[in-house]
């Protein structure tokens, strides 16, 4: 039953508009655009055109957030994905999706539906567009000049941690720099702060880890870059070619390890292996091989939520032992521009994140579940949405998911069901509507004290849950939570192959890694070959290349 | 007894201050701060604590070491000597010998700066005992 009375707007547009129906721009509904039963819906109606139920919504929402939001102290690690995949994975959404505003902040009326910042504007996915943004000449700031009279750009810029001796091996934090026209603490008017992070996508600054995988695709970028000859004399219009064609060689050769990562480490630990299996192969079986471009709102706003629950309490990171995540997330240009560039304890020591050889135990993210550190309620971070809602991002993601207009659980479930039986077969969450409910019901019914759930809320989120809610309970009953379930498996893998198919670079073909790289150096640079080809398929490997060209194997504090 | 670790104070933190700051209001005064639709009487038992916390969404965890509980109501006409644990005293100070001190970092968003590091040890303690006189007197300014 909805309520009566509006608990505030709808970000997708009032009741008096209709709300929007078709896909906002940059995005796509994956099995084609859902009809009004096929949505997510609260008592059969659609939030985003019902005030009363948009109301019934939040109010179901505050309690399952409040649920989901304080994760216990002694919750379990996942063995599977040491810490440095949740940054990974996130580096990863940032090269899939880029919208200015969050959808649960989009506004009230039909005009706030059209405004730019709910488009996504990334339309080449998995190309390191979160990396290189539109190259030197679009984003100059993120690199160093090539010579002293700066005609061109190629090397990413990189900051020497504070107070670092003038060596290589200081240059661990992104760029970051003084806010030209502020006072003190922003590094303005001769200041000591760096509020500006100099790098093509401002969200890779939003965690001090996330900053540092970043640092790390832009020293890989670099490592390749210094194994090409650069031009030296030239005519102007050769030299410019000539340092164009490195450029370009430097810049591909790092997507292609990049996409060698996820095929080879990340995927197939996120993944079911049944699901991975029908899709990790020169010709994958893509539920959708036609589809077209856009993001599919039921993985951008849906399945890829889940990496939120794998983020820790604490962590141990350089110099310390037991840095919080409100340090992590406070710890960036943005936020605390006097901290920046990184002090030495803060620099990485990638083995505290990725499993390498001869070394101890990572930091391991959480295992997944329908539950989010109680950290990322900390002030200030994700405050409320109104008066009355929970603090922290479960709510944020609950609140988009359902204001977003994607396919139902049951639809996509059911969808999945009919085209992959074999996988029905084995997953009753998937294949049996009456079991997921239950399954579902006595879940969200285990706290109603806390949750402020009645039973017949208790029942209409059991029959349409949101869906980042869905795939962490699906992860947690089909695998332990030590990887996503049979839903889930298939919303990432459809994405993330379906982009890797799709959006294929020049140089991809037959023969894997190698092949691929000799084809991008034929291509630019005729008979030259790259001496010490980055041959990785994992993030250890990508950590001991990076550090082998560089020279940072020894390097203090610890690179390895 | 047993002895208290030196680092156990530190999970007594609240995650959100602000929402912790709002729960003891409303205890304080009556009014619901909070407005979440839960209620947040007084609290009776270590457990309804656990649970308003909870509810309120304040992130802060009691540690296992925690068995009682006692309020105490202040009055505006009666100073309110709040003494802090004795053991907590040492095992702070026996801390600060080798860790900095380390304030809430909302002070840092008011302030627009980091704190900075405290230099040695005798300031460490310097700080520590103007801090232990300012909340151990101070009346909710």
């Amino acid at each position: 039953m909805t309520e009566s009375g509006s608990a505030g707007a709808c970000p997708f547009g009032g009741a008096a508009a209709g709300g929007r129906s078709a896909p906002l721009p940059g995005f796509r509904h994956i099995f084609g655009e859902p009809v009004p039963a096929e949505r997510f819906q609260v008592d059969g109606e659609d939030p985003r055109h019902s005030p009363a139920a948009l109301a019934t919504l939040r109010r179901r929402l505050r309690g399952l957030a409040t649920l989901m939001g304080a994760r216990p102290a002694d919750a379990a690690e996942n063995p599977n994905l040491p810490s440095g995949y949740t940054y990974l994975l996130q580096f990863a959404a940032h090269d899939m999706v880029s919208t200015s505003m969050a959808f649960w902040a989009a506004g009230g009326g039909p005009a706030d539906m059209a405004a730019p910042g709910i488009a996504n504007t990334l339309g080449a996915p998995l190309r390191l567009r979160t990396l290189y943004g539109g190259g030197p000449g679009a984003c100059p700031f993120a690199f160093v000049p090539d010579d002293a009279r700066d005609q061109s750009r190629s090397r990413f810029r990189l900051s020497a941690y504070a107070g670092a001796p003038d060596t290589p091996a200081s240059f661990r934090d992104i760029g970051r720099a003084a806010t030209p026209g502020t006072l003190g603490n922003r590094g303005g008017f001769a200041g000591a702060g760096r509020g500006e992070a100099l790098i093509a996508d401002s969200r890779n600054d939003q965690t001090v880890l996330l900053s540092q995988v970043t640092g790390l695709f832009q020293m890989l970028h670099n490592a390749i870059l210094g194994m090409i000859p650069a031009p030296t004399t030239l005519p102007a219009r050769a030299l410019r070619e000539a340092t164009a064609a490195r450029f370009a060689v430097a810049q591909e050769a790092t997507i292609l390890v990049f996409r060698s990562v996820l095929r080879g480490d990340l995927l197939p630990r996120l993944l079911d292996p049944e699901v991975r299996a029908l899709y990790d192969n020169p010709a994958p079986e893509l539920l959708e091989p036609g589809a077209g471009p856009g993001m599919p709102l039921e993985a951008s706003h849906g399945a890829f939520r889940f990496a939120h629950a794998m983020l820790r309490d604490r962590y141990q990171i350089g110099g310390f032992e037991d840095a919080t995540l409100v340090d992590v997330l406070r710890l960036n240009s943005s936020r605390s521009p006097n901290s920046v560039p990184l002090s030495r304890d803060w620099v990485l020591r990638w083995s505290q994140f990725f499993s390498l050889p001869g070394r101890p135990a990572p930091n391991f993210s959480m295992r997944l579940g329908p539950r989010y550190t109680a950290m990322l309620l900390g002030d200030g971070l994700f405050d409320p949405i109104e008066a009355g809602d929970p603090a922290g991002v479960a709510f944020r993601d609950l609140m988009s998911a359902s204001l977003s207009g994607m396919r139902s659980v049951a639809s996509l479930c059911e969808r999945v069901a009919r085209a992959r039986p074999v996988l029905a077969a084995r997953s009753p969450l998937l294949a049996d509507a009456a079991a997921r409910r239950a399954a579902l019901a006595d879940w969200l019914a285990h706290d109603a004290d806390l949750s402020l759930l009645a039973p017949e809320d208790v029942a209409a989120l059991a029959a349409d849950p949101p869906l980042p809610f869905y795939i962490l309970f699906e992860a947690e009953r089909e695998a332990a939570g030590e990887r996503l379930g049979t839903l889930g498996s298939v919303l990432v893998a459809e994405t993330a192959y379906g982009a890797l198919t799709r959006e294929r670079l020049a140089s991809e073909g037959e023969g894997g890694l190698a092949a691929a790289l000799d084809r991008l150096c034929a291509a630019w640079l005729g008979d030259f070959r790259l001496p010490d080809p980055p041959l990785v398929q994992d993030m250890p490997g990508l950590v001991e290349f990076v550090a082998r060209r560089l020279d940072l194997t020894a390097a203090q504090p610890a690179f390895l | 007894m047993p002895p208290i670790d030196p680092i156990e104070p530190v999970n007594m933190t609240p995650v959100n201050y602000e929402n912790w700051g709002k729960l003891v209001k409303t205890w304080a005064t009556g009014e619901d701060y909070i407005q979440n639709g839960h209620k947040y009487p007084v609290p009776k038992t270590l457990d309804e604590v656990k649970r308003q916390l909870r509810a309120a969404n304040t992130g802060l965890e009691l540690p296992a070491r925690i068995q009682h509980l006692q309020v105490v109501v202040g009055r505006s006409d009666t100073l309110l000597l709040r003494l802090p644990p004795p053991d907590l005293v040492k095992a702070s100070e026996k801390r600060l010998e080798t860790k900095d001190y380390s304030l809430p970092p909302f002070y840092n968003d008011h302030y627009g700066t980091a704190a900075p590091e405290l230099p040695d040890k005798t300031a460490r303690m310097k700080f520590h005992a103007q801090r232990i006189g300012d909340y151990s007197i101070a009346n909710c300014q």
